[in-house]
């Protein structure tokens, strides 16, 4: 175990994910060396801290959401049911108007576009959920810089890409771009005239929505979010 | 979400375990009436309603995190609140003359074996509060929220996942410094 590994090493012994023989040398060492004792109390310590400090953040986060919460009648579920996460009986007459629909998903659009911004800057983790794929289509690439220079304003279709577009409720306006470019968004995506512009001397990509362009970077795992430009 | 406009469970539980907070704050006032309804009709009242919800709250978000396998989100919500409960109550019986209102002091006495072991409670929070704000949420996102490194790189904006794991090191090995000097002055 060297110095750089050894916090690691300590977190693995507290979190008991040892193999035998490893947790049999871990713990000899202890039994040995009074000082590396210390330092795995000492990293025992911080960890607990950190549980407290973390729960006592969220403990503030949900007084907070209790004051957002409208205060109506309780309902009286059974607690097994699984269908109770329905609207009440009052809520789905008014959603049986088609007018209200139109209103609540430009409202709720909105919305969740501002909550999704904010949720940008806390931080969202994208690896433990599976998204619902949507559609999988194909856009041109255009090619500009190099040869087609000369002509003016003329573009050639060099190429096209798969697109595939995936609705998952983490993601606003997400893309991750290796072989097809998927696109992840929490609210239905209209396709107009969709065109992935490929510049040749930087061998950058722009991705364009009608008037909007959103670069895109090619290669890796990451999802990285849609901005424009 | 499926067809009705509702979310599944397992999507539920998949944005908890990611820390998006609007999905925290859906599932907050999801199941908080279920809860108050049974509370209320075992001798609580609604500050007893809150505090238990949130306390128990914190337990299942914590066990997501840590990967618990939870089928029905629901009932288990529902399940560790009753336990709570009941075991409030018990306390309550025994001890009447400890009859605090404050919910969380009542939690410090029941987990009292907490308490012997962490003397040092104090002086470790003062520690945390005292390392800087992003060593601090480094540490946080790793072990209290346990992101990925792939996924703290990005928060954080770092190029590389190694370089979000160095710098979470060298913020531990920092902090665990300080904590040895606690511990050594006990």
């Amino acid at each position: 175990m060297n110095e750089s590994e050894k916090t690691e090493w300590i977190d693995l012994f507290l979190d008991n994910a040892l193999k035998d023989q490893e947790k049999a040398e871990f713990e000899r060492r202890l039994e040995q060396d009074p000082a590396f004792r210390l330092e795995v109390e000492s990293q025992k310590a911080v960890r607990r801290s950190l549980e407290a400090w973390g729960n006592h953040a969220l403990k503030e986060k949900f007084k907070q959401f209790h004051e957002r919460m409208p205060k109506e009648d309780e309902k009286k579920p059974s607690p097994l049911s699984e269908t109770d996460t329905a609207p009440n009986t009052k809520v789905r007459t008014i959603w049986s108007r088609p007018a209200m629909w139109v209103m609540a998903a430009s409202i709720s659009l909105l919305v969740l576009a501002g909550i999704f911004w904010i949720n940008r800057e806390a931080g969202i983790s994208p690896q433990d959920t599976t998204p619902t794929a949507l559609q999988t289509f194909q856009i041109p690439v255009t090619a500009s810089g190099g040869e087609n220079m000369g002509y003016a304003g003329d573009a050639s279709l060099s190429d096209s890409v798969v697109v595939q577009l995936f609705s998952d409720p983490q993601y606003s306006f997400h893309y991750r771009f290796k072989d097809t470019l998927q696109i992840f968004a929490s609210a239905e995506l209209q396709r107009h005239a969709w065109v992935l512009a490929y510049d040749e001397p930087t061998d950058t990509y722009v991705l364009e929505i009608d008037e909007e362009r959103y670069p895109v970077e090619r290669g890796g795992n990451r999802i990285r979010a849609l901005q424009q430009e | 979400m499926n067809p009705k406009g509702q979310y599944t469970e397992a999507s539920l539980i998949a944005g908890i375990k990611a820390g998006n907070e609007e999905i925290m704050e859906y599932v907050y006032r999801q199941y908080y009436p279920m809860v108050a309804h049974f509370v209320k009709n075992n001798r609580g009242n609604d500050n007893d309603a809150e505090d238990l919800y949130q306390e128990s709250l914190l337990v299942v978000f914590q066990k997501i995190r840590e990967g618990e396998e939870i089928q029905y989100l629901r009932t288990y919500v529902y399940s560790v609140c009753r336990l709570k409960w009941l075991n409030l109550l018990r306390y309550r019986r025994r001890h009447p003359e400890n009859i605090i209102d404050n919910y969380e002091s009542v939690e410090v006495c029941l987990e009292d074996d907490e308490n012997d072991t962490m003397p040092y409670q104090q002086a470790m929070q003062q520690a945390l509060t005292q390392l800087d704000e992003t060593c601090r949420q480094l540490l946080l996102a790793f072990y209290f929220e346990k992101l990925s490194m792939e996924a703290i790189a990005s928060r954080f904006h770092y190029n590389q996942a190694n370089t979000a794991k160095s710098k979470k090191n060298k913020c531990m090995d920092r902090i665990r410094q300080q904590a040895q000097h606690i511990l050594q002055t006990l």
